[in-house]
């Protein structure tokens, strides 16, 4: 369609509001309320313009474009109106620095002021710098507010965890109150009392930790101003710099916008773009990133032992000291241990060392036992393919959905945001546990509403699991049901693809050594000969280690997770591993060539990927290439299952146990939920689990 | 009913059994007359005599006079307020003399929890029409050429309103009938749906067949718990009788109703917050486009009317949209209820044709000015209207010649002044009840009105400046084309209008710190003329702050820094002494004598 504004023609396609459209062209129209995620609220009145043959004034931000429209967004008339307006706002906002002639200058003087408990100004506030009010004054250039100023009512809230709230910065824009009800379907803000009494908060006046609050932070990344605060971010000064990177805490994938200040990681927010999450995220994606990678339990020199206890080392001594210990061990004697939250590349890269350097059986992870893996070995044994990819989106369009056993918010969150999209618009959801009561459940269900049937590991753990899947299987068909294996961590699926380009080799008599880059069963002292520990975090096991490598996290080194789609996503690092950690497969490499190994010479992380492409059909080569710019899934289907045909379902047991931690807040044997007083607090409470 | 009306017809019903009349006397308690002022009344019928200001002490007078004997008792009715001889017939009293009665044409007459006297004058006559002999293309196009236009304020044409729904591809659709009734001052929807509710039933019924619903809602505001009765029995008996429900008088049109109570708040009768809160949402307006008829209560195409509005309708499709339109002016067809109120003679509800003059509404009917005080102004449309002086007072009330003048119709309450009113004290009074009411959604009414009512505020205690009344006109302007809804946008309306009619006595809050009415308490004050003091200490018992000090037959004297400005000195002075006087103008400032005791009745 064509229009006008301010004169010029503009053309727009779909069904845009004007506020896009002038966006879209350059043209600027202030807008407080309004978000991109969020429906248009009309509150703020900033964005009112004229369109000509409607009488007064139009909010640009719910008014949609229409063919042949002439809008008017800076007449005379239009611009007084505004400034009446965010005169108005300003009266009730602090805003003596907003007005300030001297800001250029003070800026540079006060730099660490924030710690004063009341903001007057913007020096004061945590969100200098950062306020889409600052933005809108000094686009349209106030330098009076004209009325007597009111300070809105309240403390400062700062009774609960990870967020602050301040009602003296609040300008009732309500994106808050409007994310939490729309998006995240937890409703834990609204609106109290009315007229200027009007202040955000729960119902009761609670702590959001006495409501439903999942503390994901979407409120304060919403937040206009500095009301909505990040409490652990409050005193920083802004990040330096911004990578995205794809975090790694769970399966679903989500893009985030990581501040580096300093060479660390200042704080993690979700990327609007981010494909899977679009803007949102949860607590440990949006809180605990920092605070995982700098825990004190961080491994961060590479440890060996002597006399009886663990020394530090350089990376030449201990290199040279593994590949000694480990030439001694004779085929399937190592058992080596893997993780479902390390990348692609470190994966492979140790399953090649497992399988070539090492000859061990198999590389024991935590994808065997997984929902994943269940289903696809329900697939082989039935004989049809029963297909684990699918999207997120897909879920929204289900008219039932039957959740087993996950509680959503805490496993699975941004599924969790499909699942509450569908119940808004009608969908019937059903939750359950993993028990019998499921089965016959399924088997109920109405065949005109196509239902959707989330499962997690615990539907398939015990002897029984199978079973069990193959009967809520059938069950589903049934009905014309589908099921959706959801599984915890970050890279289950891109394990499991990767552990089947590589053959099981005949089980031997058992383990004399370990190596173990992954959760391992806990270990008791003289249990193996040598014990090699490859990770991130110290605990028990490497406590009792040899040999200590100290692994790069995830949001340290490149890396390519798969998330429980079956999304393929590369990762750039955000900042640089701390201390001497290093990239696992890095480690792998130079751990095989000290024992003559060919063939592990990757000059790049892509380079690795190349080889795995080749290796693992499931990697589609140009896919991965392309990776970042478009989705990229796991291939699946005939092909893929024939490829693996005849290949025996007992594949990926060896003998080094798996303890699978179903734990979701683990992160490589950190235990956020027990390490981290804010996400206990979160995580402890009476919560109705589903 | 707070004038005893209740002890008094116990007293009746009981007097009458005594004497044996019961058989040829029958006590039907009927709804709201209209003439508040005047209760509790009684209509003797088939005479149709008027008796009012009755008590239970007037009982057995009455039945021996008028029941038993035949002759009516003249100390018992009205008498016009100049004097004069009593008038026995209702018809003949000004006050009802002027009124034509369509929406209350049963004032009076029935019992409003029996629904076979509503059908006994003609009820549910129009509702049979419309639901056996005609489509809704023809109730639509009757209704439109009526030209009934929406009495809830705006005065948008009902007609149209309904094609549009009609015409709308969406379903189900919902019909409202909006009871919130907020204005302060105005409480005619609350005399329908207390008095004569199948009105309203049987214009939903009607207007479901119009548009195409099969469901309605009744939203009546929390504070009317008689109304919330009334309708609920109106409902079992209108159902019962197979008026609502399924296949109704058997013409396989299904409709019914259901009453929602109010959520306690002003602005929920702001049609779009009223949708949100039935969808129990909190009550914040909703932007539109797009309007109800489209996309109103859960998205769906919904017609919602005023209580008064759906009242009408049974009339016109009962007796033609000629006949309705045969009343009004061109523009504005019909009647209107007004709510008589403030300093009137005749306080209460008339109906009147549009187009009737105001002075026609506050000199007749309203019976002018109590105690010979001087009329100022008529405020009409609550706190969303304006004020029209005395230069104006051969104004013809309708729609737009109130919008023309900066008032508005609104609810159709009139708020009538005399000289002892202070306009700058009623523009604040109607600003704080706004920004009071104010939902808060948006900016400029929710800070807007705060920032005027405290300018107003400053005025009135005489610490205002010229320059707080370019502010005021600016943030008036920024208020009324900025806010989201209609209780923003109107809510600048009774200062623009002060402004623009009496400017003047703003002018002498700021610049000359006086209150000419002598109401503003910052700028009054009380002293007692030491000539004229005869020391019988009834002011000095009255004062509530004991800020007067004096012996018996010596001078009494009021301390100025204790006094309240409370007047009740001024009230507890004998008439025959007037040593209490009320000044305007502080100590420092000009000292004007303001008005004093009230002229001789």
């Amino acid at each position: 369609m064509k229009l006008l504004i301010d004169g010029r023609a503009v053309t727009a396609e779909g069904t845009p509001t004007l506020l896009e459209v002038a966006r879209a062209n350059g043209i600027f129209v202030p807008a407080l309320c309004e978000h991109p995620a969020l429906e248009p609220y009309a509150a703020c009145r900033l964005c009112l313009v004229e369109v000509k043959g409607r009488k007064g004034f139009v909010p640009a931000c719910s008014t949609r474009a229409e063919d042949g429209q002439e809008v008017m967004t800076a007449t005379a008339e239009i611009q007084a109106l505004r400034k009446g307006i965010l005169e108005l706002i300003l009266a009730e906002h602090p805003h003596a620095c907003l007005i300030c002639a001297e800001k250029p200058s003070c800026d540079d003087l006060k730099s660490t002021i924030r710690k004063t408990g009341e903001v007057t100004g913007c020096v004061l506030c945590p969100a200098n710098g950062r306020c889409e009010l600052q933005r809108v004054v000094e686009a349209m250039g106030l330098g009076l507010v004209p009325f007597p100023s009111h300070r809105r009512p309240g403390e400062v809230r700062r009774d609960d965890p990870f967020i602050d709230r301040d009602n003296s910065l609040c300008i009732l824009c309500g994106r808050c109150v409007r994310v939490c009800q729309e998006i995240r379907g937890a409703s834990v803000l609204t609106f109290v009392s009315r007229g200027s009494e009007t202040v955000i908060g729960t119902a009761l006046d609670r702590r959001l930790l006495d409501s439903a609050c999942q503390f994901c932070g979407a409120c304060v990344d919403v937040c206009p101003t500095g009301s909505l605060m990040d409490r652990g971010g409050r005193y920083d000064r802004p990040a330096e710099a911004g990578t995205k990177a794809v975090c790694a805490l769970c399966g679903q994938g989500c893009r985030l916008n990581a501040g580096i200040r300093e060479g660390r990681i200042a704080g993690t927010s979700p990327d609007m773009d981010g494909p899977v999450n679009r803007g949102q995220a949860c607590v440990k994606g949006r809180f605990l990133v920092g605070p995982a990678l700098s825990h004190p339990r961080r491994l961060l020199k590479p440890l060996v032992r002597e006399n009886g206890s663990l020394r530090e080392a350089g990376w030449e001594e201990a290199l040279d000291l593994a590949a000694k210990r480990l030439a001694a061990f004779a085929a399937g004697e190592v058992a080596v241990s893997a993780s479902a939250q390390s990348s692609c590349e470190d994966l492979f890269v140790l399953q090649r060392f497992a399988a070539e350097v090492l000859r061990a059986p198999a590389v024991a992870g935590p994808w065997t036992g997984s929902a994943a893996a269940g289903l696809r070995d329900l697939g082989r044994t039935a004989g049809r393919a029963l297909p684990l990819n699918f999207r997120m989106t897909d879920i929204d369009h289900a008219r039932t959905i039957v959740v087993i056993g996950e509680d959503l918010p805490v496993t699975q969150p941004i599924v969790g945001l499909h699942v509450h999209r569908a119940a808004s618009m009608g969908a019937e959801v059903i939750k359950v546990d993993a028990g019998k009561r499921a089965l016959g459940l399924v088997s109920r269900l109405d065949r005109s509403k196509p239902a959707v049937i989330l499962f997690g590991p615990s539907l398939v753990g015990g002897a029984d699991g199978p079973a069990r899947l193959a009967a809520l299987e059938a069950a589903a068909a049934a009905t014309g049901g589908r099921i959706i294996a959801l599984d915890r961590e970050a890279n289950v699926r891109g394990g499991l693809a990767i552990a089947e380009a590589f053959p099981t080799l005949p089980a031997s008599t058992g383990a004399r050594a370990l190596y173990l880059a992954g959760p391992h069963p806990k270990l008791k002292p003289g249990e193996a000969e040598l014990v090699i520990v490859q990770g991130s975090y110290g605990d028990e096991i490497s406590a009792l280690a040899d040999i200590v490598f100290p692994e790069a996290t995830s949001f340290e080194a490149e890396g390519t997770f798969v998330n429980v789609e079956g999304r393929i996503q590369v990762s750039r690092p955000a900042v640089a591993p701390p201390g001497e950690a290093r990239p696992g497969w890095r480690i792998l490499q130079d751990l095989a060539g000290r024992l003559g190994a060919k063939g592990f010479g990757y000059g790049s992380e892509a380079d690795v990927r190349a080889a795995l492409a080749e290796a693992a059909p499931a990697f589609d080569a140009a896919a991965l290439a392309a990776s970042n710019e478009g989705p990229a899934f796991l291939a699946e289907g005939p092909a893929g299952a024939a490829a693996f045909a005849g290949r025996d379902a007992g594949r990926g047991r060896g003998r080094a146990r798996v303890a699978a931690p179903l734990d979701p807040d683990d992160y490589k044997g950190l235990s956020l939920v027990l390490e981290n007083k804010s996400l206990k607090l979160v995580r402890g409470r009476r919560c109705p689990r589903s | 009913m707070s004038c005893g009306a209740f002890a008094f017809k116990d007293a009746l019903v009981a007097e009458i059994a005594r004497r044996g009349l019961q058989d040829e006397a029958l006590v039907v308690a009927t709804g709201c007359n209209g003439f508040c002022e005047r209760g509790p009344i009684l209509l003797v019928h088939p005479d149709g005599v008027f008796y009012q200001r009755l008590s239970s002490a007037d009982v057995p007078l009455l039945v021996e006079e008028h029941l038993v004997k035949g002759r009516p008792v003249p100390r018992l009715m009205y008498v016009p307020p100049e004097g004069g001889l009593p008038v026995p017939k209702m018809a003949d009293i000004e006050f009802f003399k002027h009124q034509r009665l369509i929406v209350l044409r049963n004032r009076g007459r029935i019992d409003p929890e029996k629904i076979e006297e509503y059908i006994a004058y003609d009820g549910y006559e129009g509702a049979s029409k419309a639901l056996g002999r005609m489509t809704p293309e023809e109730i639509v196009a009757e209704v439109s050429e009526a030209g009934l236009r929406g009495r809830g304020g705006a005065g948008f044409p009902t007609g149209r309103k309904w094609d549009l729904c009609r015409r709308e591809p969406g379903s189900p659709k919902y019909l409202i009938c909006n009871g919130d009734e907020g204005d302060p001052g105005a409480f005619m929807d609350r005399s329908v749906l207390e008095a004569d509710p199948h009105a309203v039933l049987e214009g939903m019924i009607i207007g479901a067949k119009a548009i195409g619903a099969a469901r309605g809602f009744i939203y009546i505001r929390d504070e009317y718990p008689l109304a919330v009765s009334r309708i609920g029995i109106a409902l079992g008996q209108a159902r019962e009788m197979g008026l609502l429900g399924r296949d109704i008088l058997g013409t396989g049109f299904d409709f019914d109703l259901e009453i929602v109570r109010g959520a306690g708040a002003f602005v929920s009768g702001e049609e779009t917050a009223l949708i949100a809160s039935i969808e129990g949402q909190r009550a914040y307006p909703r932007q539109r486009p797009p309007y109800p008829a489209q996309s109103g209560l859960w998205g769906r195409p919904t017609v919602i009317n005023n209580v008064e509005t759906w009242a009408n309708v049974p009339s016109i499709i009962r007796r033609g949209a000629a006949w309705f339109s045969s009343l009004g002016t061109e523009t504005s067809k019909g009647t209107k209820i007004f709510s008589l109120v403030g300093k009137i003679n005749n306080t209460g509800l008339v109906e009147v044709p549009m187009g009737i003059r105001l002075r026609d509404i506050v000199y007749a009917v309203g019976g002018g000015i109590p105690q010979g005080r001087d009329f100022k102004a008529v405020q009409i449309g609550g706190p969303s209207g304006g004020c029209i002086p005395k230069a104006l007072l051969d104004l013809p009330i309708d729609y737009e010649s109130l919008t023309q003048a900066g008032a508005m119709m609104g609810s159709g309450g009139m708020i009538v002044m005399d000289e002892d009113t202070c306009m700058v004290d009623i523009a604040l009074y109607f600003l704080r009840f706004t920004q009071e009411e104010s939902c808060g959604k948006c900016s400029p009414c929710r800070i807007g009105t705060r920032q005027m009512a405290e300018i107003l505020a400053r005025i009135t205690a005489g610490e205002g400046s010229l320059e707080d009344l370019e502010k005021l006109e600016a943030l008036a302007a920024t208020v009324k084309r900025g806010s989201l809804c209609g209780l923003g946008q109107t809510a600048p309306n009774p200062v623009l209008s002060t402004l623009r009619y009496f400017r003047d006595e703003y002018l002498a809050h700021i610049v000359d710190r006086v209150c000419p009415a002598g109401v503003c308490k910052s700028l009054i004050r009380f002293t007692i003329d030491p000539e004229k003091c005869v020391g019988c200490l009834l002011c000095l018992k009255a004062c509530p702050v004991k800020a007067i000090s004096g012996e018996r037959k010596k001078v009494h004297v009021i301390d100025q820094d204790a006094c309240i400005r409370c007047g009740a000195c001024l009230v507890a002075c004998p008439a025959k002494v007037r040593a209490v006087i009320k000044h305007t103008g502080g100590k420092a400032g000009a000292s004007r004598e303001g008005a004093t005791a009230p002229k001789d009745a």
